[in-house]
């Protein structure tokens, strides 16, 4: 697989909203994609989200899971 | 007083005389007025948008094609270019490091994405298809053939169509026309996609400026659709612009229409120009020049919203015009963008994100989207606003 571009960085951005009943869920995927800092959405379709998704399944990158941020009260 | 009563009046290309005035040319930014990203940008290597809008550079194969400087250039061509206007712009790329031997299927392209929604009025997949007509003003010191691609991509049924142009003279700004006939085979598939309001990204024009052995194969006939196959797309191109530092290329004035005939390029007002722009990419930055003014010193709001989980905020995008899908968050830094409630809690954030919930789908994001900020700990339920708070700091939502 070519790399199209270059995307160093890369780990899931969480959150949590208990009135919605949503706990710690993943809502996108920061990273810095050709040198700018970015924040994916999980959406098949996006650009950017395709782009990681196909660098991850070549193996060329990996996601970190952060989960420290976004479910402390 | 006479009045005139007529059925129908039609354009030089048979269409609709209203429709052609008003919605004549395909193309988002064909003169490359907006360049909200930045006006320069070097150091190109890879595929991304750099400077003017919707125009994408498209970088791949391997080992790609050297380095590259983009810009947003005030070369254009002069005089009696239009009898309607001027062109105040052009997109301009300049090689800072060559690659003057490509291998296999390295490539540079510069291409734009037209939704479906845009591409109706050429009834593809009928009989009817009508023919379409691209034109353009380009400049270049590397003289050679040049190919231009339509390609379609349909559900697994791409289509592909080659245009061709050649450079003659030098450094010298020429305007060149290409007409290809419509595709009786297959529609650009306009409804294929349910969860994207906007149609999917379905035509693509991509201009080529250089491209390895791996992309010249098979037989390809100018202006005519065949299946779908980026390996032929640079069968019959001779020019590697990448093979000597110094090499530009610039274009501009760039118009896309239904018919044969090429028409003068139909110019937008600024605002529209802008509009149509912002349907795919929106940005905010902080500008310094009002930075005496005492409300300035709490920088650029973004705009307010609420405080949830203790460490998270929720903040309204200021929209423009609604996204053609689910938009990207990017930013010069987390940290450029302060949250705070009031005078008790102001802090940079630590992470930027789109608000996420089970409910949001994707139509309602590009129609309403909604930034998390990740912060230290502050209220639950209180109101909050997110602030520019560096003199650099910009944050931008893109949906290309």
């Amino acid at each position: 697989m070519a790399i199209n571009n270059v995307i160093t960085n890369a780990r899931y951005i969480r959150m949590t909203d208990e009135a919605l009943g949503i706990i710690d869920q993943i809502v996108g995927i920061e990273c810095v994609f050709d040198g700018v800092n970015t924040t994916a959405p999980i959406a098949v379709g996006n650009r950017e989200y395709d782009e990681i998704m196909q660098q991850v399944e070549a193996g060329h990158i990996t996601i970190a899971d952060d989960d420290s941020e976004g479910d402390e009260e | 007083m006479s009045t005139l009563r007529v059925d129908a009046l039609k354009s030089a290309n048979g269409n609709s005389f209203i429709l052609d005035v008003a919605q004549r040319n395909l193309i988002d930014n064909g003169d490359m007025t907006i360049a909200q990203r930045g006006t320069s940008n070097s150091g190109i290597t890879s595929a991304g948008y750099y400077t003017v809008d919707r125009w994408e550079t498209s970088i791949g194969g391997g080992g790609g094609v050297g380095t590259w400087t983009q810009s947003q250039s005030t070369d254009t061509p002069e005089g009696t270019a239009n009898t309607n206007g001027r062109f105040m712009h052009s997109l301009k790329m300049e090689c800072t490091t060559a690659d003057a031997t490509l291998s296999n299927t390295e490539s540079l392209w510069i291409k734009q994405t037209i939704e479906a929604a845009s591409t109706d009025r050429y009834l593809y997949g009928t009989t009817s298809a009508k023919k379409s007509t691209l034109s353009f003003w380009v400049k270049s010191n590397k003289t050679g053939t040049y190919n231009v691609v339509w390609y379609n991509l349909n559900s697994g049924r791409n289509r592909q169509c080659i245009g061709r142009y050649t450079i003659d003279v030098a450094d010298t700004w020429e305007k060149k026309i290409i007409t290809i006939d419509g595709d009786t085979e297959f529609d650009y598939n306009p409804r294929s996609d349910p969860g994207n309001p906007g149609g999917g990204r379905i035509l693509r024009l991509y201009f080529v400026l250089a491209s390895g052995p791996g992309r010249l194969n098979g037989t390809v006939s100018e202006g005519e659709w065949q299946g779908g196959d980026s390996l032929t797309w640079s069968h019959g191109h001779t020019v590697n612009l990448g093979d000597t530092i110094g090499n530009t290329w610039y274009i501009t004035g760039v118009q896309l229409e239904v018919g044969e005939n090429a028409t003068e390029f139909q110019y937008h007002s600024l605002i529209d120009n802008f509009m149509q722009c912002s349907r795919y990419y929106q940005r905010i930055s902080r500008d310094d020049t009002y930075a005496s003014s005492p409300i300035y010193t709490q920088g650029v709001y973004l705009g307010w919203g609420q405080f949830f989980s203790g460490t998270q905020a929720i903040i309204q995008w200021p929209l423009v015009v609604p996204f053609k899908f689910t938009p990207t968050v990017t930013y010069s830094d987390a940290t450029h963008i302060n949250i705070s409630n009031d005078a008790n809690f102001n802090e940079p954030s630590t992470a930027i994100a789109l608000y996420n919930d089970s409910l949001h789908a994707a139509e309602r994001h590009a129609r309403a989207p909604y930034l998390l900020f990740t912060t230290v700990s502050a209220t639950n339920a209180s109101i909050g606003r997110a602030y520019i708070n560096n003199s650099a700091g910009w944050i931008a939502l893109g949906s290309e």
